[in-house]
């Protein structure tokens, strides 16, 4: 007879040595001994009593039938545990050894478990007997399995996994002794969406081989089984993966466990990746007992970046205190390239990389805190390289030529990640770029510009929640001491630094060059530069500062890039020239020959507008005290505000004014106020003038002066000139006189000189001339008899009429031809004489003293006053 | 000195009527529809030119216009030959 | 430097004729260095 103490299931409080499997065998045994011992009696009475006993073991709804039992067997058909048969045996056929009360081998055709799949493995009503079995389970697992385990069969296992988006199918068998577990199982989504096959060989026996199995997986998209593989599930796509797993012998007592696996995905897309990715991944990776090593970690993927990227990687990585703070540490060698690799699609701006190539060796080091979240940073373990054919960006700036930048390794680490535990992640990169030399074509002018790098910094930092008013993305670019050349304009920029920023779709660019040359004839500038850029509207402020000339023109405007539209506000601050200082040639060297000995002020002021190549302007260029030779003719105190409606081809707004003090064309002309405009940059219309000449008044058509002819005639109308003021001015030493003269003076102006070819003045009225006979040249003097009654003559000599023919050669000679009739009282008593007087030869260079209390007009004055408060 | 290529240049243009000589030294196209071999003729003579008087001017103490008119005279005088055309005081084109 | 005097007969107004010339000592120092100039350049003269 069966020892008939109480089955073990109802002393709750009894803890049996031994383990769970060996507990829950044990019950099962018992209770089947139980039913065998009763069956001897009456097998419908076990049949009828026995469910019900069972039931109240395991708290939930048992229903068998006995269809055999004799003292070696009992085989129950079916057994249905559960309420909704969560559990059903079926064929169960149980073989003991009666006399050594001992159960030898339980044999099951089939189990068929049907399960909830939600947030936990649920089996419905048999829950609580489930977890009270784990939880024994769990704390006897480190004894190993009981020794005198019966062998059990499970010859086939059907699994029914209702899961809330689909059910999983599933079969496999077992067999289970006390030498070894072999269990294979295959797990079936619906809809295909995943496979899941095991095998699993485990010895029991101490000197038995070490368990081992593989697993082959296949995720599709649809399957709710991605958590087992801790990823999310992708959009679309296949994974497979492909394990061989084996422990080592003393695996149970800290060995370690190793996994051969080789990952393969398939047209595998997820959000943050712009293409779907294809290859596969593969490693040999060893469990301790609390470290995970990845060995000879090689990858080969195509996609991801952009459909035709392709990245491969090898390399090896450590886990450590995997199970508490995992700690990340490895080597990683990685390289990339593709054809096409647009980055808008990763949020780095519109900009296209044409056949990019990286290639890098990188250490790793991660760690994970409870508290901050993880984080993760990339070291350089020696220059990485990024390649390019070209790169284009939105219209704007493009690297038109082939490009290779090399990125050194420092101690800022190349590449960190921080995540916290609420998924801010927070990347920066740190790339310290070697010497580069770059060609770049800005995308508003076909030039192209060459810039040599000696070194330069590329950070960009990408933050998943920036701050309020932060930005998501920012790249900053840095350089200094590079040079830049602008071959087809010839200008070349030294001594540049630059500081470039991009952040979510503006642009920030200061530029500043210690020496700008080559800018058409200008002498060298020193140049900085601000822009923003948001798309391809600029706002940009220019600074040029002569190296050693004081040259100030600042810059300040906005344009529209992509149309070439826009407003530039000029401002050149003063520059005085100063005889024997500072000269026009010293700014703009082709003027060596056109201004010469000048002093003065210069400044302009206003807004340029431009749109394509058409310019307008609203400039106004201050001219003040302005002195010296212009061409062949010598001004005296310029002063003139002149408003130009285009700089380039210059052109002036109608009716300009400028007042000057003294112009010499051979005659002095003085109080003059010219009415002109320019246009086309070579045609200066002047109105007709006014201006006053030896005290008389001057009138001078109006006359159009051509930069390019090589002769100007202007027409000169004299009225009421004084006698006395006009020789003065000629330099003829002694001679003076009373009485007025008018008549008509032309004057060619060459460049090269002056000429008065034959001016003819006549006395409005009688008048008195005289001859300081003291003050004649020399040679005159001494001339002889009829010499002396000449002079004597023209001492004090009354003229009815006077006739004044004057011309000057571009040598500066001047003929002067007088016909003078009339009489003086003290010479023959004022007898009639008519006197002809040539006098040939040099005259004195026009006098140059200006004209006594001359005033700038008002108008002009006022104009000067408002242009540089 | 003046490249060899410049040589019969200047004369050749003159002799052709292309090219004229101004009163203040300095040579001019004389018909608008010359080639631009003969305006870039012009340009790179006047410049050079210029730079000659201004040496002398600076040396002499004198205005350059003076230098300029009278190699003009000199010139006009003694190099140019019949039907080569010269610019009077009044800037009309004339004939020797 | 020359001047010349023409004197003429009473009964009619007398015409005097004076002709000044004046020292040209400037350009006969110039004249040496235009002759040279363009002597030595045949090309650009």
């Amino acid at each position: 007879m069966a020892s008939n103490d109480a089955t073990p299931l109802q002393q709750p409080a009894a803890r049996r040595r031994g383990g769970a499997l060996r507990r829950l065998v044990g019950a099962l045994a018992f209770l089947f001994l139980a039913v065998a011992v009763a069956l001897h009696f009456r097998l419908d009475l076990v049949n009828r009593y026995g469910p019900g006993l069972a039931a109240d073991v395991l708290g939930a709804p048992v229903a068998f039938r006995l269809d055999g039992l004799d003292w070696r067997e009992t085989y129950v058909a079916r057994l249905d545990l559960g309420g909704d048969r969560a559990v059903v045996l079926d064929g169960v056929r149980l073989a003991y050894d009666p006399w050594q009360m001992r159960l030898n081998a339980i044999e099951i055709d089939r189990v068929t478990i049907a399960a909830a799949v939600g947030e936990r493995f649920s089996l419905g009503d048999l829950d609580p007997a489930i977890d009270q079995l784990m939880a024994s389970a769990g704390e006897g697992s480190g004894s190993g399995f009981p020794p005198d385990l019966p062998r059990i069969v499970i010859k086939s296992l059907a699994l029914d996994l209702r899961s809330p988006i689909g059910a999983i199918t599933g079969s496999g068998e077992a067999t289970l002794d006390n030498q070894a577990v072999v269990a294979s199982l295959s797990l079936q989504e619906s809809h295909d969406a995943a496979e899941i096959e095991g095998v699993l060989a485990l010895s029991l026996r101490e000197d038995g081989a070490p368990p081992s199995g593989t697993l082959r997986m296949r995720l599709t998209a649809g399957s709710a089984l991605w958590p087992l593989v801790g990823l999310n599930p992708p959009q679309q796509g296949v994974l497979a993966l492909d394990a061989q797993i084996r422990a080592d012998q003393n695996w149970q007592h800290a060995g370690g466990i190793e996994a051969d696996w080789r990952a393969t995905a398939t047209d595998f897309r997820i959000a943050a990746l712009p293409a779907p990715l294809s290859g596969s991944i593969a490693a040999r990776t060893r469990l301790e007992a609390d470290s995970l090593a990845i060995r000879d970690l090689a990858g080969d993927l195509a996609g991801g970046a952009a459909a035709d990227w392709r990245t491969v990687f090898t390399g090896d990585l450590q886990l450590r205190e995997v199970t508490t703070q995992p700690q990340l540490a490895g080597r990683l060698s990685l390289q990339g390239q593709g054809g096409t690799l647009p980055l808008a699609p990763l949020g780095a701006g519109d900009i296209t990389l044409t056949e990019p190539a990286i290639a890098l060796m990188v250490d790793l080091v991660g760690a994970t805190t409870a508290e901050s979240g993880a984080e993760l940073t990339l070291r350089l373990a020696e220059p990485a390289t990024v390649s390019l054919r070209k790169l284009t960006s939105s219209g704007q700036s493009t690297l038109p030529q082939a490009t290779t930048l090399q990125v050194m390794p420092a101690d800022v680490p190349l590449l960190h990640l921080r995540r916290d535990k609420t998924g801010h992640l927070v990347s920066t990169v740190t790339a310290p770029l070697a010497k580069t030399s770059l060609t770049v074509e800005p995308g508003i002018s076909a030039e192209r510009l060459i810039l040599a790098m000696p070194r330069s910094d590329l950070t960009l930092t990408h933050d998943s929640a920036p701050a309020e008013g932060a930005a998501g993305l920012r790249v900053d670019f840095k350089t200094q001491g590079a040079q830049a050349v602008l071959p087809t304009r010839g200008i070349a920029l030294g001594g540049i630094a630059i500081a470039a920023s991009h952040s979510d779709g503006r642009n920030t660019l200061s530029l500043t060059s210690d020496a700008v040359t080559g800018l058409g004839a200008f002498v060298p500038v020193r140049a900085e530069a601000k822009a923003n850029l948001a798309g391809s509207d600029a706002r940009f402020d220019l600074r040029f500062r002569g190296v050693d000339q004081p040259i100030d023109l600042a810059l300040k405007g906005r344009a529209d890039l992509a149309r070439l539209r826009g407003e530039v506000t000029l401002a050149l601050a003063p520059i005085d020239f100063a005889i024997g200082g500072l000269q026009p040639y010293n700014l703009f060297p082709p003027l060596r020959s056109y201004l010469t000995d000048i002093s003065g002020r210069i400044e302009a002021s206003g807004p340029v507008r431009f749109d394509g190549t058409r310019l307008t302007s609203d400039l106004r260029l201050g001219i003040e005290k302005f002195s010296g030779k212009v061409g062949p003719v010598q001004l005296v105190n310029v002063n003139s505000v002149i408003a130009i409606d285009r700089p380039w081809p210059l052109s002036t707004r109608p009716d300009q004014a400028v007042a000057v003090e003294r112009a010499d064309i051979g005659l002095p002309l003085t109080g003059a106020l010219f009415r002109f405009k320019v246009s086309d940059g070579k045609r200066l219309d002047l109105a007709e003038s006014r201006l006053t000449m030896s005290g008389g008044e001057v009138r001078m058509d109006p006359v159009t002066i051509n930069f390019d002819s090589p002769v100007h005639n202007l027409k000169l109308t004299v009225t009421q000139i004084s006698v006395n003021e006009l020789f003065a001015n000629l330099g003829i030493a002694g001679l003076s006189g009373e009485g007025t003269l008018s008549g008509a003076v032309p004057v060619s102006l060459f460049p090269g000189g002056i000429a008065i070819p034959a001016a003819e003045l006549k006395a409005d009225a009688p008048g008195v001339l005289r001859y300081d006979r003291a003050q004649a040249p020399l040679a005159l003097q001494s001339a002889g008899e009829s010499v002396a009654m000449a002079l004597l003559a023209l001492s004090d000599f009354h003229y009815k009429e006077l006739i004044l023919r004057l011309s000057r050669e571009l040598t500066g000679d001047v003929d002067l031809g007088l016909h003078i009739s009339g009489s003086n009282p003290s010479f023959y008593d004022g007898y009639p004489v008519e006197f002809n007087l040539t006098v040939q030869g040099r005259l004195d260079e026009a006098l140059r003293q200006g004209l006594a209390g001359y005033q700038v007009p008002d108008m002009i004055r006022e104009q000067l006053e408002n242009l540089s408060p | 000195a003046v490249p060899a290529a410049f040589a019969d240049a200047l004369d050749d243009a003159r002799a052709a009527g292309q090219i004229g000589e101004r009163p203040d030294g300095y040579v001019a196209v004389v018909d608008a529809s010359a080639p631009a071999s003969v305006k870039s003729l012009v340009d790179s003579i006047n410049r050079q030119r210029r730079e000659a008087y201004q040496k002398i001017a600076t040396e002499k103490g004198v205005p350059i216009e003076q230098i300029g008119a009278l190699t003009a005279e000199k010139i006009i005088n003694e190099k140019l030959r019949p039907g080569m055309y010269y610019m009077d005081a009044s800037g009309a084109w004339k004939q020797k | 430097c020359n001047p010349t005097v023409k004197v003429e007969a009473p009964d009619k107004p007398i015409v005097i004729n004076l002709n000044v010339k004046i020292e040209q000592e400037v350009r006969v120092k110039v004249d040496k260095d235009v002759e040279n100039l363009v002597q030595s350049n045949p090309a650009l003269f």
